[in-house]
């Protein structure tokens, strides 16, 4: 709820100098009245308000020049400027204003005498209260004039008598809905809508995402957790059995030791031990040499290609030079030292003028040498750097192999020792010796049989689990995107149910507003009895306002001009009643077209009506002020001013009545 | 000094069986479209809102 205190009007059009209006803001004295004969700038009042808040002149066709006050005008004198100021004074208490808008413009007298607006001069500025209750400047003016008196639906809340009777004679239907909508806000139930919808949407493609497959991954994971215990029980049993074997072996070597039958058995079963190991290292080490093997082919593979490359290259070359293509390298420098000597290596005389010199100046010239010159000693130099690293390669490629050959050599050499150190046991003549021997050879080949299988068994169970780790991760990202999908969704039931809800209620909204709207209107224009004929104003579903005779026709068409008025305005005094819109009202020539007749019931209807709103009236001294209208209004009048045209000036002068 | 949501759809919310943040929500909404106008910057103030009113339904959630 807001309400005007005052009004400062400054050199604008008829009013000179600085008028004040102070208006009643009680709400038992809420009727304010501005009244004028013709000329005394009722209208221009409005159009003041108007400039002052929105920066037009809905009344007026001239140009901003002609703003000034002519008094104003005439008194400027050269080279000095006057200003047009409008300032319009909002709250609840004369004691307390809550904003202020003020817009002006100043004029400069130039020494030529034309007065003009000086261009840029034209401010508009707000103050509105904070939430400390301080007056402090409105970021942007205009939108605060805006929250306050929306210039969209201005004519919803400064109304035009002249206008009003004609209000629904075209578009009626639109008019109608326009004005509910607009009166109620309801273009803001629209926006969010919108809105809501557009933000929804990007919740939709999120939450729309199918799932992926947990329980796939999680039957996974857990058939890889059984195999893992499965294989780690295997492994145990595989451990004991290797244990055993090693236990045994020990066993049987201790026996041996103490079946030493023969003076040299002991140092046999010591180099025979020395040699199994022996041999187990070798031949770990020639598998690992082995499986490098195919990794340094591997690394070797470009330099190989890159080696078959480089001999074509040089085949072509070399080619080429044979058929001559491509002079030797040292040509131009030879060729120059002959001439230079002036004979040739095999005396032929290549001195100046002789006939031997001009074919070799001749083989020379066919062959620019200088030109290819550096090009080819850079290819040369490149390709033997190429050739270089190949043959690099290959070397290292043979030592390679010779480690290998090496290795396979020395355990051959090894297997032929122990064949040997093994026959000489055998050829112990020991029974038991012998017995113990082969249960011992047993045990030893059970513990690395079992050895193997150990590593195997392990190596598998790692690889198993690195894959049970790979899957667990991608588990947790997948639960990850679970959440965040299970979010979206959330949101979007948000959404969702504002969205349906703001749907739904815009539209029983619209049929509420539309059915109290046309209570109201009804109980308006019934109680002011503007037309006895008229049974009821009908809005219909259409949003089409009708005036229904007692046999339900349409009679609006034959209302008079002041009926019409007076429909109009009941419909927006019904808009404003059912609506949370809380600026004053300013209504310009309400009784003008309304029946003397009827008028007193058209006041009355008013009154009751608008109540808790503060009015400013402009009214036709006379026509519309007479004394019946200032008996009518006696009781609820706040403010009233005289608007008189001087006789002797142009300018009206402001005269506040008791 | 600014035009308030329509008290009856205001009404209509606080009347409503929708979940109390939810009813907070669509005031909310409707606030900033009385102050932002029709072209404004909407899409993240909705989206703060969004996130509050989803924040609040999950403690709601979780106390029950």
């Amino acid at each position: 709820m807001t309400k005007i205190l005052n009004i400062s009007i400054e050199n604008y059009r008829p009013f000179y100098g600085n008028n004040n209006f102070d208006f009643s803001t009680a709400d038992d004295k809420n009727f304010n009245v501005v009244f004028a004969g013709t000329g005394g700038g009722k209208t221009t009042f409005l159009d003041a308000i108007s400039w002052c808040l929105f920066g037009k002149e809905p009344h007026k066709d001239l140009s901003t020049e002609s703003m000034l006050n002519d008094i104003a005008e005439a008194n400027l004198k050269n080279e000095q400027t006057v200003d047009v100021a409008i300032e319009i004074f909002l709250g609840l208490r004369q004691d307390e204003i809550d904003g202020v808008f003020r817009r002006k413009v100043t004029f400069f007298k130039n020494n030529q005498g034309k007065v003009v607006p000086l261009p840029g001069s034209e401010r508009f500025s707000a103050k509105i209260k904070d939430t400390r209750n301080n007056l402090i400047d409105a970021a942007d003016a205009s939108i605060a004039a805006n929250y306050v008196f929306p210039e969209k639906i201005q004519h919803l809340f400064m109304f035009d008598g002249e206008k009003l009777e004609t209000f629904f004679d075209s578009d009626n239907m639109k008019k109608t809905e326009n004005a509910i909508k607009d009166m109620t806000q309801m273009d803001q139930l629209d926006n969010a809508i919108s809105h809501l919808k557009s933000v929804s949407r990007e919740f939709v493609s999120k939450k729309d995402r199918e799932d992926p497959k947990l329980a796939e991954i999680d039957a996974y994971v857990s058939g890889l957790t059984n195999r893992i215990e499965e294989k780690e029980i295997q492994k145990k049993g595989i451990e004991i059995k290797r244990d055993e074997a090693k236990t045994n072996f020990d066993q049987f070597d201790e026996q041996l030791k103490t079946l030493n039958s023969k003076g040299d058995l002991e140092q046999l079963l010591t180099e025979q031990r020395k040699n199994e190991e022996k041999r187990t290292v070798l031949t770990k080490k020639l598998l690992d040499l082995e499986n490098q093997k195919f990794d340094h082919l591997l690394k070797g593979i470009p330099t190989i290609f890159c080696k078959k490359e480089l001999e074509e290259a040089v085949k072509k070359i070399n080619k080429k030079y044979e058929s001559g293509e491509l002079p030797p390298d040292v040509k131009e420098e030879f060729i120059n030292k002959l001439l230079q000597k002036g004979r040739c290596i095999c005396h032929t005389d290549l001195s100046e003028g002789s006939a031997a010199r001009k074919y070799v100046e001749v083989y020379k010239n066919k062959a620019p040498l200088s030109r290819y010159e550096p090009d080819i000693r850079k290819g040369q130099s490149e390709i033997t750097h190429l050739l270089k690293g190949i043959s690099g390669f290959f070397e290292k490629r043979k030592d390679f192999y010779s480690k290998i050959d090496e290795k396979k050599d020395q355990l051959f050499e090894t297997r032929e020792i122990l064949e040997k150190i093994n026959k000489q046991i055998e050829n112990i003549d020991d029974k038991e010796f012998q017995s113990v021997k082969s249960n011992r050879n047993f045990a030893l080949s059970e513990f690395e049989k079992y050895s193997t299988k150990v590593g195997e068994i392990g190596n598998s169970i790692n690889d198993d689990k690195l894959n049970k780790l790979a899957f667990e991760k991608e588990r947790q990202k997948i639960e990850r995107t679970l959440i965040k999908n299970e979010e979206m969704k959330k949101k979007f039931e948000i959404c969702d149910a504002a969205l349906t809800f703001l749907q739904e209620s815009q539209k029983s909204l619209l049929i509420e507003l539309k059915t109290d709207i046309e209570t109201t209107t009804n109980e308006i224009y019934k109680n002011s009895i503007l037309e006895p004929r008229v049974e009821k104003i009908l809005i219909t579903e259409d949003f089409e306002l009708q005036a229904l005779d007692n046999e339900n026709e349409n009679i609006y068409s034959q209302l008079s001009k002041g009926q019409k008025q007076g429909l109009a305005t009941a419909f927006m005094i019904a808009l404003r009643k059912d609506s949370d819109f809380e600026s004053p009202i300013l209504f310009d020539y309400p009784l003008g077209r309304i029946d003397p007749n009827t008028r007193s019931e058209f006041i009355k209807a008013l009154k009751n009506i608008l109540t808790g709103v503060q009015v400013l009236f402009f009214l036709i001294g006379g026509t519309e002020w007479s004394n019946a209208e200032k008996i009518q209004m006696k009781d609820r009048l706040g403010a009233v001013y005289e608007l008189k045209k001087s006789k002797k000036e142009k300018k009206s002068d402001v005269i506040k009545h008791a | 000094m600014k035009i308030k949501v329509n008290q009856r759809l205001l009404k209509k919310i606080s009347n409503s069986d929708l979940d109390d943040p939810i009813k907070k929500f669509i005031k909310n909404i409707l606030e900033i479209e009385s102050e932002i106008g029709k072209g404004g910057q909407f899409s993240e103030k909705y989206k703060a809102e969004i996130e509050k009113t989803y924040l609040l339904l999950e403690r709601s959630r979780q106390h029950d």
